[in-house]
């Protein structure tokens, strides 16, 4: 039960976009298209996991006994840093269509402060093993629910006839505030 | 051994470990149709980034 109210509290409640305002430049940038959003959506995700499985290892098997668990920030930047590139070379081998839709966006995965966020707060929390792996998980999907929705609006108010100073950035901005307040109301679930 | 002697070895096997994912994926040759994906910039909304405002210039 636990792990549930965590898994739901990450997608609705604490939603890493839309509540702890984490990750917005990608969220701003590649949700002019679904398709983008989705993709960058699952890189996210598959980063997400990896990175925090990697640091939550590191930290309990090498830092903790070695008595230098201050060096946990240090470790996630390096981990994550590694951990793109690695994906990266995955996807020009074997995705190109996605490393295409992906563009400038893959890189910046590196510096998606999502992807920190979590694998710090896995830390503070003094999350188990699997705890982490949930969290991870139901923040990427949360990530993803969101991406998915406001790309999907974000396509219909490109036809929309908005005022031309609202046009782009400035409506996705009011869009998301609305979003923000529509998920604000999950509050009280959990 | 102390612990600041490890902490060295860790970050240290850290970099390495980035500095040969980072030259090993410089390596590897994009697909075709890939070689140029400064594109997407024009959507970014970060100013101060180098490859953006590189593109804004170049536009100019």
């Amino acid at each position: 039960m636990a792990l549930i109210s965590l898994g739901f509290g990450a997608i609705l409640v604490s939603n890493v976009l839309l509540s702890q305002f984490l990750g917005i430049c990608s969220f701003i940038g590649v949700s002019t298209q679904k398709k983008n959003a989705i993709g960058m959506s699952f890189a996210v995700i598959f980063v997400l996991v990896l990175a925090s499985v990697v640091t939550w290892c590191i930290y309990h098997f090498l830092l903790i006994p070695l008595g230098i668990n201050y060096l946990d920030q240090i470790v996630s930047i390096l981990v994550i840093a590694t951990l793109v590139q690695f994906v990266e070379m995955f996807l020009k081998k074997f995705i190109p269509k996605l490393y295409e839709a992906l563009g400038i966006y893959l890189p910046l995965i590196t510096t998606n402060c999502a992807i920190l966020g979590v694998a710090t707060t896995n830390i503070q929390n003094n999350y188990s093993f699997i705890e982490a792996v949930v969290y991870a998980v139901c923040i990427g999907v949360g990530y993803l629910l969101v991406m998915f929705i406001f790309s999907s609006i974000r396509e219909k108010i490109e036809v929309a006839p908005v005022p031309k100073y609202f046009k782009g950035i400035p409506v996705a901005f009011v869009l998301a505030g609305v979003m923000a307040l529509a998920f604000y109301g999950f509050g009280g679930i959990f | 051994m102390p612990s600041y002697i490890w902490a060295i070895i860790i970050v240290m096997a850290l970099i390495v470990l980035f500095v040969l994912s980072y030259v090993l994926n410089k390596n590897t040759p994009k697909p075709e149709g890939c070689e140029k994906l400064d594109a997407a910039c024009k959507t970014c909304p970060i100013t101060s980034c180098l490859k953006n405002s590189k593109d804004k210039e170049e536009k100019e």
